[in-house]
């Protein structure tokens, strides 16, 4: 499968959510401040990586696309209230080449745009149960809940770096905080809830913690890398924002274990005052540094050894099913972590 | 297990070739061991992860209901009982002085009971008497209340007290209450006042606390005296 074609069905599947998630507004007032804001995040075009695995994997393992609308509208909804209140915590300014929801209204309105989100993603579980039966909706009820509970805690972990100004963090730190905060809730849960649905609950879900792991890591260190190197249009945030924002990213590690005490007394000066009164010059100074040091590099290697030890996993879990459209989507999404360039 | 996932690998479609030749690039290239060496870091976090969500997992089952542990430890069934009692007999309180309450703003929103704390001896009614602000351990309060008899008869009234009971059973012995007169004689269509002194003794402890008066000969005279001790 090329690159289009999975863009394309990741398309199909994201509009097919989006759909749903309309379906799911309440279509009464309070509308300009509340359910009018609801979809902005959602229409503003991700790559649909949570309904598309969710979806694909129902599919690759038997089940139909119907099966698995409702879950795929509960993890849209959710992931999109986490961008709103993340954004919010980071002091983000744009988010998918527009700004943030906080900054085209304000930090209130959109913490509760968030929260309202987040009760919306109740009841498609709910709905589950019709569709799934009582079992199988309770089970992806709870895949739910451990993904929430792992996403707040990878949260809260980054937060109090940020807030402690952290200086002693190691690669290991870094992998944990993106396994509880990212891979949960973007792969291991979407692939799991998935598989989960076209199997009846019939399969052990634990067998994707690996495959989910190590994609949603390489996704989120190249994105990282991304964020430092790429080409700002396509990319859609502003580049080298998370320096400014103090992000703990996997080539920051890197930098302050590698960086002269100077450097690294200078880069935590920068990084203890706050986000608006940070000089971009000294972001870009750390920047300079991250490619003097090879930062960059080691973060992008370290996402092509993860991405390929995703397909490893993939091949393990996916070679005794037949071949499919879907089961080639995953495969192939798991190629493009490797190869992208936004 | 291995020659399966070759013989996938080799019929896979370009994104498989693809793979295939990532793979290889990286077996050939030196930094194996640093791939092998960070994906092995990767997994013992994962592991790591696991397990302690496991744990955690589990010890939230055992709080949440652990009733092998309920039934294994009867002391401590017994406290839960004694404190699930406490809390109904303070729930059955908090309910008797709110219907006390309830009732005396019924009472004084009919037009022919406006004289509030005036008991006609013929209609069994409910006066509370209650202190205008809390009282602490040691303080005094007096209550006022008068009797009238409406029937043509002449009526012998002696009162009797109880104590006052507050929250999680505790008690306010009924001689911090003095009647005055504690005993006394209506004639037909006469009404005569009644004096309540209250002295909190000095360990009273905090909460909303009700008392009841009552005639030892006659049921129709109710006085609900409601105080709140704070600390």
């Amino acid at each position: 499968m090329d690159t289009a074609l999975m863009k394309s069905m990741l398309a199909d599947y994201g509009a097919h959510t989006l759909n749903g998630i309309q379906r799911y507004i309440p279509d009464k007032e309070p509308k300009t401040y509340l359910y009018n804001l609801i979809s902005e995040y959602p229409n503003r075009g991700g790559k649909g990586f949570r309904p598309g695995l969710c979806i694909a994997a129902c599919k690759a393992f038997g089940g139909k696309e119907e099966e698995a609308s409702h879950s795929a509208v509960c993890l849209e909804l959710l992931h999109n209230a986490f961008l709103i209140h993340d954004d919010v915590e980071d002091e983000s300014f744009f988010r998918r080449n527009k700004p943030t929801l906080h900054e085209s209204t304000n930090a209130a309105i959109a913490i509760n745009v968030g929260d309202a989100m987040q009760v919306l993603g109740l009841y498609p579980l709910f709905k589950n149960r019709e569709v799934l039966g009582d079992k199988v909706a309770m089970q992806i009820f709870l895949e739910v809940q451990h993904m929430v509970t792992e996403s707040v805690e990878g949260q809260a972990m980054e937060l109090g770096w940020r807030k402690d100004n952290t200086s002693t963090l190691t690669e290991a730190d870094y992998l944990r905080m993106i396994l509880k905060k990212t891979c949960w809730y973007t792969c291991i849960h979407p692939l799991r809830i998935g598989a989960i649905i076209g199997t009846k609950g019939k399969i052990n879900p634990e067998k994707f913690d690996r495959l989910g792991y190590f994609m949603g890591t390489s996704f989120q260190i190249q994105d990282d890398v991304l964020n430092l190197v790429a080409d700002g249009e396509k990319y859609g945030k502003e580049i080298g924002g998370d320096i400014l924002e103090g992000k703990r990213t996997l080539m920051l590690i890197h930098l302050m274990e590698h960086c002269s005490p100077n450097e690294l007394a200078g880069i935590l000066q920068f990084l203890s005052i706050p986000i608006k009164q940070r000089q971009q010059a000294k972001a870009h100074e750390i920047l300079e540094m991250m490619h003097a040091y090879g930062s960059i590099e080691h973060a992008a290697n370290t996402a092509r050894y993860l991405a390929g030890a995703a397909l490893k996993e993939f091949y393990t879990i996916f070679s005794r099913l037949p071949d499919s459209e879907d089961k080639s989507l995953i495969e192939t999404i798991i190629i493009y972590m490797i190869n992208r360039e936004y | 297990m291995a020659a399966n996932k070759n013989k996938n690998q080799g019929k896979s479609n370009d994104g498989g070739n693809l793979a295939n030749d990532i793979l290889k690039g990286i077996k050939k290239d030196e930094i194996l061991s640093r791939a092998q060496q960070v994906i092995n870091s990767a997994v013992n976090v994962l592991e790591e992860e696991i397990a302690a969500g496991i744990l955690a997992a589990k010890k939230i089952e055992k709080k949440v209901i652990d009733v092998d542990e309920i039934r294994s430890d009867p002391d401590d069934l017994m406290n839960r009982i004694r404190r699930d009692t406490h809390e109904a007999v303070d729930l059955f309180l908090d309910a008797l002085t709110a219907i006390t309450k309830q009732v005396n703003k019924l009472a004084d929103s009919k037009p022919e009971e406006k004289t509030t704390n005036k008991e006609t001896k013929n209609n069994p009614t409910l006066t509370l008497l209650e202190t205008e602000q809390p009282l602490r351990p040691g303080e005094t309060d007096t209550f006022k209340f008068s009797l009238l008899e409406d029937t043509e008869k002449t009526a012998k009234i002696k009162f009797q007290k109880t104590s006052l009971f507050g929250p999680n059973g505790n008690t306010i012995n009924s001689t911090a209450l003095k009647i005055s007169p504690s005993s006394l004689t209506l004639k037909s269509k006469e009404e005569k006042e009644v004096t309540v002194h209250l002295t909190l003794p000095k360990n009273a402890k905090p909460g909303i606390y009700n008392g009841l008066i009552t005639d030892a000969d006659n049921s129709l005279v109710k006085v609900v005296l409601n105080v709140e001790v704070i600390p």
